[in-house]
């Protein structure tokens, strides 16, 4: 009979799922940096010194905090009620 | 080094050290037990952390460093700010809720839970200790040298007073006042890049596409500042610097602390958007319009340059130099105290977090068993800061000079591959053993600090030997899946042998 197992927390899903997305997104960002890093030197509009590279790198700070905000929007009042007694007030 | 000291930036200085000991003042009068003295007593809200948290990551390292990087390699300085902010989503999404929900005061509560906690507090702190003292020696060679040249102070004398003032501060406030010391540097820190941002911009006409074609026709790398590429790093060595950073973020003691400090849950989740709000903020600012207006107006300016062509003061000089260009000696004072007051907080943050794995893992739960009283484990706390406020100043010392770069790639590979494997392992695998736990932190802890020791940032940089015998200089690539793979390994067999033999 093998021991029996701990008793541990519940996945979030929901952050689990937006947590790989974020990870994804990060690899697409640097495979593009490193496979066609012309795309970053594509200019906005011609003549122009703004590139791609303003837009991607913007993105890149963006999007995290758009699935930040994602992963809490429907977190329920009641977690409210789990936290640790220690340390409250 | 031919800096003028700067009235305005003294008085600057001075008003910070004086506002960061009247909140240690304030805070020290509501710091009695060990929830106050660990985690505020559990009653900072969202908002509030969510800026003190900003305020832990955004060091004197992304400001001065991430304007200077972007000065010298170009669009790649981005490479070492995104994965911060998959950080911070990988802690939301996986550690806040259940950190909160597990956890009294350190990383470790959690961790232990269910597992024999005597080895796993013992490794645990050990690993946070080695996490915490390599950052504050970072922080304390960046102090050293920036108040160095600032003020012209004696370097030791610089690093003794960064030392004195931490120890102040979190011995008698705590984690509140560490917290509002936080706070008030995110603040001001928002406050003087964003004002610096507009005075660099005004200098074009607001427009950022003259800001950029400056930036361009000044850098040695042309039309390539904004490609990838200026870091030389490879794909591979890219990969692993993001793992580190991305498992290296949620993997930070002093960092997982701060969901101690708020209510609940769903408080320590919502305080995660506020602070990566406020840190993608600044991001956009550092990285997308402080550091292409660093190269503008640093790059081929006389005022700043040294004899042999470089930039006075180093290039992580060129966000000081910035203001002094842009907004004269007012603004430059202004800044200067901003990286001051960055400095003062973030290892305050280091002090609480590595002074609480020295009272509360090691001193209360593996010597005295569990059975300190509350009384007996605020004094050890409190001497414990006394003590790891020695370590910081004498490290500093010892190590003024040397590059400190390979100290901040390796306290992040330590924390993605020890701290981090451990924590989410006993919180979500069941089937993980002691055995395992310990196993995997030690490879993860030994892992990441060979490799860095063979790989180019130590054995080549500083041991000064020719070719490296790993190409990698950030191993987290390697040690992060050993770390999680060790564990179930070992926790595997041990179960194994275990049904075996019954």
């Amino acid at each position: 009979m093998s021991s029996p197992a701990r008793e541990v927390q519940p996945l979030d899903k929901r952050g689990v799922f937006f947590a790989v997305i974020v990870i994804a997104l990060a690899g697409v960002f640097e495979t593009v940096m490193y496979s066609a890093p012309g795309v970053f030197a594509r200019p906005l509009w011609a003549g122009s010194a703004l590139t791609l590279a303003l837009v991607l790198g913007f993105l890149s700070f963006l999007i995290p905090v758009v699935i930040a905000w994602l992963i809490c929007r429907k977190d329920a009042p009641s977690m409210a009620s789990q936290s640790n007694p220690g340390t409250r007030p | 080094m031919s800096f003028t000291v700067s009235p305005v930036a003294i008085v600057f200085f001075f008003a910070v050290i004086a506002v960061t000991l009247g909140i240690t003042y304030w805070a020290a009068k509501r710091s009695h037990t060990t929830s106050e003295l660990y985690a505020a007593g559990g009653r900072i809200n969202a908002w509030q952390n969510g800026w003190a948290v900003a305020g832990d990551i955004l060091s004197a390292a992304v400001l001065l460093g991430g304007v200077g990087m972007f000065f010298t390699s170009g669009y790649d300085a981005v490479l070492y700010a995104f994965p911060v902010l998959m950080g911070i989503v990988i802690a939301l999404g996986l550690v806040a809720g259940p950190m909160r929900r597990l956890g009294r005061f350190t990383f470790t509560d959690a961790a232990a839970i269910g597992l024999s906690p005597v080895p796993i507090r013992i490794i645990a702190a050990l690993s946070t200790l080695a996490v915490l003292l390599m950052y504050l020696t970072a922080q304390m060679l960046g102090a050293g040298g920036l108040i160095q040249i600032l003020f012209g102070i004696p370097f030791a004398v610089a690093v003794t007073i960064v030392g004195l003032l931490m120890v102040i501060y979190v011995a008698f406030g705590g984690m509140l006042a560490t917290t509002w010391v936080q706070i008030t540097k995110a603040v001001l820190l928002v406050t003087g890049i964003s004002l610096l941002g507009i005075l660099a911009l005004a200098q074009t006409d607001f427009s950022l596409d003259q800001l950029y074609a400056r930036a361009i026709s000044v850098h040695r790398l042309g039309a390539n500042l904004m490609q990838p590429g200026g870091l030389g790093l490879s794909r591979i060595e890219a990969t692993s610097l993001t793992m580190a950073f991305a498992f290296g973020i949620p993997g930070m003691p002093h960092l997982l602390m701060r969901f101690f400090t708020v209510p609940d849950p769903v408080t320590a989740r919502r305080s995660l958007v506020v602070g990566i709000s406020v840190m993608a903020f600044t991001f956009v600012l550092i990285y997308l319009v402080l550091g292409p207006a660093g190269v503008a107006f640093v790059t081929d300016n006389p005022a700043f340059a040294t004899a042999s062509g470089g930039v006075q003061g180093g290039t992580n000089m060129v966000v000081l130099h910035l203001a002094r260009s842009v907004g004269g000696d007012v603004i430059f004072g202004l800044i200067a105290a901003v990286a001051f007051a960055t400095i003062l907080a973030v290892v305050s943050g280091i002090t609480v977090a590595a002074a609480s794995a020295l009272s509360h893992d090691l001193y209360v739960h593996v010597f005295a068993r569990g059975r300190a009283d509350e009384r007996r484990e605020t004094i050890i706390f409190r001497g414990s800061c006394v003590v790891i406020g020695a370590a910081g100043i004498g490290l500093g010392i010892a190590f003024q000079g040397q590059n400190i770069l390979f100290l901040t790639g390796l306290l992040f590979s330590i924390a993605a591959s020890s701290c981090f494997p451990m924590l989410v392992m006993a919180m979500f695998w069941s089937r993980l053993t002691t055995a395992g736990a310990v196993a995997g932190g030690a490879v993860g802890l030994g892992l990441s600090v060979g490799l860095i020791i063979i790989g180019p940032s130590v054995w080549v940089q500083v041991l000064g030997n020719a070719v490296a015998i790993i190409p990698l200089s950030q191993p987290a690539i390697i040690s992060v899946p050993a770390a999680f793979a060790t564990m179930v390994i070992v926790s595997w067999l041990g179960r194994r042998t275990k049904t075996v033999l019954t």
